[in-house]
């Protein structure tokens, strides 16, 4: 019934210093002081958690995963499959949104949220973009709006792709009838209704979002999330433009540079509240996030506080997540135990439920427990 | 974060005797004697109950959470009922449905409907579909609805042997049975086919029929309304013994009528031997109650209402039933049909929806105190919780 972490240093993400943490029904009841007598005579079988020498932290959010695997662009055989719960979970993720990229015909989202609820119930938050890279995008009922309100998953449009051949060249009057369409249909659900936006390698760059903001279409700048924006410096320097308008970006963590991308940003005056950092797991990995996430820490050297928003509570902010993100009364309990310094995990914990224990995945996938398989798969390009 | 209950007498359904109760957060985290003192710092609110009865929160199986009615033209749509009809009433979940109107009434407006009560505390689910076949859909499919919406558990009400049905044929409404006993298994929820029947002498023929020609489980076909004609509910009673679970409206029924009031049903549900899991009661709540005369015009309009499961418990007890077997038609059985893991008992693990009742004479049908996931709605019987635009 309850979780209780003592002696840890607390990033809430802001640092709190030390103390303890007290989980119960999965939920965060109290940051500080716990007595832990008093909860161990309330429940013996308290789950008590001695993260000495660790730092606690936010789960950590990821807002950009093809969760059914990626497209395969060349060719059907190099489609890759399905995210499991074991390579999310074990990157210190305790929140997804799961996306379609450039496939919407084989891969649908029908498929995608059949995944996404896999995942909730194995303990997981989920959630899912709407729509892939195509403009009009294809979504489950009639438009993004209806997905929002009928589909209690779904969070926003994406990934729409803008600046890039696969993107089907799409409008900037289509554009915006697909932006204010999804934001109404957040307004109107209480979630997010923002677009993600993929940006790709074509020099139009941003400049279909700056055509939204400036033309007569009612946009603003808030309704707009695009990602990948760590392609080149002009690219970071037309996000961090979007930024002072008020728009969330986002880099992933495909390439192995996340660090220096991190320092671009922030001494080009990019604001550290609007940055988020995803993964694009299909073809790249929850791993590769987490490992580029402690690298930035360990190596590069960028301070806990300026660097576990960009995973943790702008997330949190940008997708409207008001439980998520954050390590306070009432939030969720979704919580990361780490080495201080190596930032190695010791614990996972997801809804309160302890998923990773001592460096271990605890909690295998539900569908091990009825199958005869056994599967290892390891990529030329894995660590 | 907590809240400790002292000296209640619980029934679970199961009479469990003087008890606490721990809840934590939105569940019930521990029922047990003698408890330890919680110290201070916890955050916890102790409430000694002095012996009064604890419930599990009643589930509704039936309500028309968006409103029903409408069969004696416009004016006679019937409002939504608002978050405190229900809590007072005690009933903690509820399960909404169109009626005959699925044209103004639609899916859409039964599913914001559950999601906003369940915002403001209740925990509410809906059945796609309405009266009429092919039911209305948002995906298109009652298989896709289950699949897709998180608060689609099945489908219904469809209506059989009544005049306002679609006259619906034994292949139309297989089709929908399987739709929803497979989405069903693909999802865990409760993939069911909720039956209105009608005053129509076929009765429950049609699932007989759906039933020798089908390889679909019993537990498919749930039909409710079975008490509106003493003939009926012994086809009903006989029903159960295929599988099917059973629903009984609790709705008033004059001296002279050819029905069974809730409470008469009950009666006569259990002296025939049936299995006692196979029955459930329901409310109507927020639906019409029609009587129709013999040119099919509606001469007298009720409204249905979460009140009458109290009463009807109230009206047992009376009549010196036991709460333990009067209780599971509305908490446990409803849960079991409808596949809420965590519904329908005071039991650790399950959510912290209780009724504290109150012994006074006169007012055992009116709840004392009202808790909803973990959260009070009631308190010394008055709503402490109201919905948004409630005043």
């Amino acid at each position: 019934m309850l979780t209780l972490i003592e002696n840890a240093e607390i990033h809430a993400p802001a640092p709190r210093g030390r103390g303890s943490v007290l989980l119960t029904d999965g939920r965060i009841g109290r940051v500080g002081e716990v007595d832990r007598s008093a909860v161990e005579r309330l429940d013996p079988e308290c789950n008590v958690i001695d993260a000495s020498g660790c730092i606690v932290t936010p789960g950590f959010i990821d807002p950009h995963e093809h969760l059914l695997g990626g497209s395969g662009e060349k060719g059907f055989s190099t489609q890759t499959p399905m995210i499991t719960l074991g390579e999310i979970v074990t990157a210190g993720i305790t929140t997804v949104v799961g996306v379609l990229g450039v496939d919407t015909t084989m891969i649908t989202m029908a498929g995608l949220l059949a995944r996404v609820k896999g995942l909730k119930e194995e303990g997981l938050t989920a959630y899912l973009w709407s729509g892939g890279y195509n403009v009009p995008p294809s979504s489950v009922t009639q438009s993004i709006r209806n997905d929002m309100m009928f589909i209690e998953e779904v969070v926003g449009a994406g990934e729409v792709a803008i600046a890039d051949e696969r993107g089907l060249c799409p409008q900037v009057p289509e554009l915006a009838k697909l932006v204010l369409d999804t934001h109404v249909g957040g307004m109107l659900s209480g979630k997010a209704g923002v677009t993600h936006f993929h940006v790709g390698e074509h020099e139009q760059r941003l400049k279909r979002l700056r055509e939204l903001l400036d033309g007569d279409f009612a946009v603003t700048p808030q309704m707009l999330y695009p990602t990948h924006i760590a392609r080149s410096e002009a690219l970071m320097d037309e996000a961090i433009a979007l930024v002072e308008r008020g728009s969330f970006v986002d880099i992933d963590t495909a390439d192995d540079e996340l660090a220096r991308w991190i320092r671009y940003y922030l001494d080009h005056g990019g604001d550290p509240a609007k940055l988020t950092v995803s993964s694009d797991a299909g073809a790249s990995s929850p791993r590769r996030f987490y490992e580029q996430v402690c690298h930035a820490f360990v190596h590069a050297r960028i301070p806990l506080e300026t660097l576990l928003p960009f995973v943790t509570s702008n997330t949190a902010t940008v997708l409207k997540l008001a439980k998520k993100g954050r390590i306070e009364a009432g939030c969720d309990g979704d919580l990361l135990i780490m080495d201080a310094r190596s930032l190695e995990i010791r614990h996972v914990i997801a809804a309160g439920a302890h998923m990773v224990r001592d460096g271990a995945l605890v909690h295998p996938e539900h569908f091990l427990e009825t199958t005869t398989r056994s599967i290892h798969l390891e990529g030329t390009k894995a660590s | 974060m907590f809240t400790l209950l002292r000296n209640a007498t619980v029934f679970a359904p199961a009479p469990l005797g003087m008890r606490d109760i721990l809840v934590s957060g939105e569940r019930i985290a521990w029922v047990g004697s003698r408890l330890p003192a919680l110290p201070a710092e916890l955050g916890t609110q102790e409430l000694d109950l002095d012996g009064a009865i604890v419930i599990p929160g009643l589930i509704d199986g039936h309500a028309h959470l968006t409103g029903g009615g409408g069969e004696a033209g416009p004016e006679t749509r019937v409002p939504a009922p608002m978050l405190s009809r229900y809590t007072r009433a005690a009933v903690t979940t509820a399960v909404g449905v169109l009626g005959t109107d699925d044209v103004t009434r639609t899916t859409a407006e039964l599913l914001v409907t559950a999601r906003a009560l369940t915002a403001e505390g209740l925990s509410a689910w809906c059945h796609t579909g309405g009266y009429h076949v092919p039911p209305v859909t948002l995906t298109g499919s009652v298989r896709g609805d289950i699949a897709h919406v998180d608060r689609i558990i099945g489908v219904g009400e469809i209506a059989i042997s009544d005049h306002r049905s679609s006259q619906p044929t034994l292949n139309e409404l297989l089709r929908i049975a399987a739709d929803a006993h497979v989405g069903g298994l693909m999802t865990g929820k409760a993939g069911i086919l909720h039956l209105h029947v009608g005053d129509g002498v076929r009765g429950l023929d049609l699932v007989r029929r759906a039933l020798d020609s089908s390889e679909l489980p019993g537990r498919v076909f749930n039909p409710t309304h079975v008490n509106r004609r003493r003939a009926l509910f012994d086809e009903a009673i006989a029903l159960t013994a295929r599988g099917c679970c059973v629903d009984i409206t609790a709705f008033d029924v004059g001296p002279d009528e050819d029905a069974w009031g809730a409470a008469d049903a009950l009666e006569r549900y259990w002296a025939s031997g049936a299995p006692e899991t196979r029955v459930t009661v329901s409310s109507d709540g927020g639906g019409c109650l029609p009587e129709f005369d013999a040119d099919g015009r509606v001469v007298r309009m009720g409204v249905g209402d979460a009140g009458s499961l109290m009463r009807t418990i109230a009206e047992l007890l009376q009549r010196g039933h036991a709460m333990e077997r009067i209780l599971p038609s509305m908490t446990s059985n409803v849960a079991s049909l409808l596949r809420f893991p965590r519904k329908g008992h005071v039991l650790p693990g399950f959510d912290a929806d209780l009724a504290v009742l109150d012994a006074a004479p006169g007012r055992q049908h009116l709840p004392r105190h009202v808790m909803a996931r973990g959260v009070w709605h009631v308190r010394d019987g008055v709503p402490t919780r109201r919905g948004f635009f409630e005043a």
